[in-house]
């Protein structure tokens, strides 16, 4: 059986979303809506699937959670890094990097000197 | 309070994401739908019609794909097995048989009983009580035993709708009381007119509406089948 792009894809994100979204709290402190309409969609299949994920890096201790009022409606939760969500984000990059190398390397060829 | 949380598209959406997080542990799973609470109250105005609730919903995708994207909550459990597409065709499907047979029965018992015995009483009145034909079907709570007979083949759905999360609390006492509980009230007003030896024709027509009320039970089934259905997974 071919599992066609949309397999592939939801097995890749499984492993990257979540450092995706740590690299973009590194920036600022974001809201949930916020996040899911600043991801690419590519990264985030359906906006849903975001919730749970967030609640998962709370529990981790990588992100942290404050109110804050908004303009309209209802306060806000904000997320925010914390330190070791920042020292996680680092080591992910420095794997991501070796580890995509490495593929690219594998499937299109080892890049021409 | 606030329009969007109490539209009822949103509150079924809700309610079904939090049937399909079960898995999670309750703290992940509560922060999971609040975050997803005020992602609605962002993205929809008050008073957002319709059309305009499904597109947000859309967005957010199938309540059971919402774990799609998380890495450890991926595992294949048993539980996540019994939300297949086979478990509410199987669990209905069975559900119907078993009420048709116990019908059925309810029929045959009815036409052995219904001829009437009566006996010229003193001072000419005459006292009617329902002929015991065969002795093996006594009338009072012959369909109760009848469905204690059948009860082994309805641990199939039986257990399905227990262990399955495509039903909601509410849904699996409906669905696990109506046969007993429609036999029940069948037999019971025969019961206790053969007990208190006061048969009536009230009586009789009592039993005979509660035994015809029973056609709104295949149609229960069916109906919480069919919600069922829509919850379950594409996959087997």
């Amino acid at each position: 059986m071919v599992p066609g792009q949309d397999g592939i894809l939801t097995h890749l994100r499984r492993g990257a979303l979540e450092y995706c979204i740590l690299a973009m709290l590194e920036v600022e402190d974001r809201y949930g809506f916020d996040i899911a309409r600043n991801l690419d969609p590519l990264l985030l299949s359906s906006e849903g699937t975001l919730y749970p994920l967030l609640a998962r890096l709370r529990k981790a201790g990588w992100v942290q959670t404050n109110w804050q009022e908004s303009a309209t409606g209802p306060p806000r939760r904000y997320y925010r890094l914390t330190s070791s969500g920042r020292e996680t984000l680092h080591e992910f990059r420095i794997a991501w990097k070796a580890f995509s190398a490495a593929v690219d390397n594998q499937i299109f060829g080892a890049p021409n000197e | 309070m606030n329009s969007v949380s109490q539209h009822p598209l949103v509150r079924r959406y809700l309610a079904d994401v939090e049937i399909a997080l079960s898995d999670s542990p309750p703290d992940e799973r509560r922060e999971a739908i609040a975050g997803l609470e005020e992602h609605l109250l962002s993205a929809l105005p008050e008073n957002a019609s319709d059309s305009d609730v499904h597109e947000v919903l859309n967005r957010l995708g199938a309540p059971s794909d919402l774990a799609a994207d998380s890495p450890s909550q991926r595992r294949r459990t048993l539980r996540s097995a019994l939300e297949g597409r086979w478990v509410p065709v199987l669990a209905g499907l069975v559900l119907v048989l078993m009420f048709l047979w116990l019908a059925a029965m309810g029929l045959f018992i009815e036409s052995r009983t219904s001829s009437q015995v009566c006996s010229g009483g003193p001072e000419g009145t005459s006292h009617c009580q329902p002929e015991q034909i065969d002795p093996f079907l006594p009338r009072p709570g012959a369909l109760f035993s009848v469905f204690v007979a059948l009860f082994p083949y309805a641990i199939i759905p039986y257990t399905l709708i227990l262990a399955s999360r495509l039903w909601s609390p509410r849904a699996r006492v409906v669905l696990l009381s109506a046969i007993p509980a429609w036999t029940l009230l069948v037999d019971v007003p025969a019961w206790a007119a053969w007990k208190l030896g006061a048969s009536d024709s009230l009586v009789f027509g009592l039993t005979q509406a509660v035994f015809v009320s029973g056609i709104l039970i295949p149609l229960l089934i069916t109906w919480q089948a069919v919600k069922a259905f829509r919850k379950s997974s594409h996959q087997l």
